[in-house]
């Protein structure tokens, strides 16, 4: 697979968050209302931007090694990256100036590269050689990458002629949150953090019961059935379990800049769950989004991106010569930095909003030590 | 163990894996080295089935094994049985890992 499918979508992603957080930073008057213009924008840049570019990009390499089968058309990934890299902008923008032709045609153009993109991860895991639940775990990340923006246009059209609910909304976003980014993070989180720190022996039960838990209480927040919100608390606890059972059996002992990404993501997660049991949403969409999300994606970004750089650019000279390692292609100290200010700002955002500055220093300095990987 | 097959396992300590900053030999990753003039065989494992490195480690141990003198073909065979398990490593690796 070419290195300028996944760095595409990273790169773009990247701009998205960079684009999302300055918005933020410059109009956090927004968050006052669930409905301004520009936290529509916002979420849609760093959710649909930043979370699900760097996601489908990651699938690509991803899926092969899960699966143990290739790719049956990579390069199918080229119009979903055109799709979804062109359709963002105009829908965001859409949501700036007010204008629902921009929205529908952004979001229309976007729902078309996933919909390119679930049906060539369907024609992919039709193939598998090997399944786990981590598979499991991509194809409800690949059914719910549709199922979220068809929620979306269905509410932009009721919106235009009729039958609209805002009730509705709570679907999309459920969809998005739970069934995208919560399974996809840990989901994948657990073949990541147990190949980076070399864990060895831990069997995937526990993930295997964190995808029921997790479907099972998306279905109840939908309904609104007070045990939706029990069994989230289950499947963040499970995860968390997961987590220290890969940790206690890692044969690499000290944790890198990736996997305490991670663990600080995790604790956010927790937090914007306590968040969310004493009514807080706004608080605890701010910490999922910037502290799990962010946190968590800019961490695997920074072991993923010098991983496809050293397989294109060093692979074929190992055994010939000495070739740097992976720790060495990443300036460690911006990542740490990065993620000290994202976290900072993340953490206070709910009651400072100047703090939207520090994430968006933070993620300026992500993409500072994303593009040294490039150049290294 | 002949001396050409000493001298691959040497070369073969110039393989590292990028992720732990390890050579395979340490990691325990080598099962066995024949080399008999032309051809010289390795059979080796990952640390982990699906590992994204067996395309890249398997290539880089087949290059460093040509540079031995009267090797004309190298064949590297990729197993998963046994498996490899940390008992594998060596004090060294162990120690470079935090455990030593």
């Amino acid at each position: 697979m070419p290195l300028s499918l996944p760095l595409g979508f990273f790169g773009l992603a990247t701009g998205f968050l960079l684009w999302g957080l300055l918005l933020l930073a410059l109009h956090p008057q927004a968050l006052q209302a669930a409905r301004h213009p520009v936290l529509l924008a916002v979420s849609h840049l760093l959710f649909l931007g930043f979370g699900v570019g760097v996601l489908v990009g990651a699938m690509h390499p991803l899926v092969p090694v899960v699966l143990e089968s290739p790719l049956p058309h990579p390069s199918w990934g080229y119009p979903t990256l055109a799709l979804w890299g062109a359709g963002l902008p105009l829908q965001a923008w859409g949501f700036l100036e007010a204008e629902p032709r921009w929205i529908a045609l952004g979001g229309g153009l976007v729902l078309l590269g996933l919909l390119l993109f679930t049906a060539h991860m369907a024609l992919a895991f039709r193939r598998a050689s090997r399944w786990s639940p981590v598979a499991t775990a991509l194809a409800w990340v690949s059914f719910y990458l549709v199922l979220t923006p068809l929620l979306g246009m269905l509410q932009a059209l009721t919106l235009r002629y009729g039958f609209y609910d805002p009730e509705r909304m709570l679907w999309h976003v459920l969809a998005g949150l739970v069934g995208v980014f919560l399974v996809s993070v840990l989901g994948v989180g657990h073949k990541l953090v147990s190949m980076f720190t070399l864990s060895h022996g831990v069997d995937e039960s526990v993930l295997g019961l964190l995808l029921w838990v997790l479907n099972l209480s998306l279905l109840g927040l939908a309904l609104k059935q007070p045990m939706g919100l029990g069994l989230l608390a289950v499947g963040v606890g499970l995860a968390c379990y997961d987590t220290f059972r890969i940790l206690r059996h890692r044969v690499k002992r000290a944790l890198d800049v990736g996997v305490r990404h991670y663990l600080a993501g995790l604790a956010f997660l927790g937090l914007a769950l306590l968040a969310l049991l004493a009514g807080q949403t706004l608080w605890a969409g701010l910490w999922f989004g910037l502290g799990f999300l962010a946190l968590i994606v800019s961490g695997m970004l920074y072991k993923i991106v010098p991983f496809l750089v050293w397989t294109y650019r060093y692979a074929p000279r190992v055994g010939l010569e000495t070739v740097p390692a992976l720790k060495a292609m990443l300036p460690e100290k911006a990542a740490n930095w990065a993620g000290m200010l994202l976290g900072v700002g993340a953490l206070l955002a709910p009651f400072w909003p100047p703090a939207f500055w520090l994430c968006l220093a933070g993620g300026l300095l992500c993409a500072y030590a994303l593009e040294e990987v490039l150049r290294s | 163990m002949n001396p050409l097959e000493e001298q691959a396992r040497h070369l073969l300590t110039q393989v590292y894996d990028p992720e732990l900053g390890l050579d395979v030999v340490n990691l325990g990753l080598i099962y066995d080295i024949r080399v008999e003039p032309p051809a010289a065989h390795v059979q080796m494992t990952l640390t982990t089935p699906g590992c994204p490195l067996h395309e890249s480690m398997q290539e880089a141990v087949r290059r460093a094994l040509s540079g031995l003198p009267g090797i004309e073909a190298v064949t590297v065979e990729l197993v998963w049985s046994p498996p490899w398990t940390p008992a594998r490593l060596s004090p060294e690796a162990r120690k470079a890992l935090g455990w030593g």
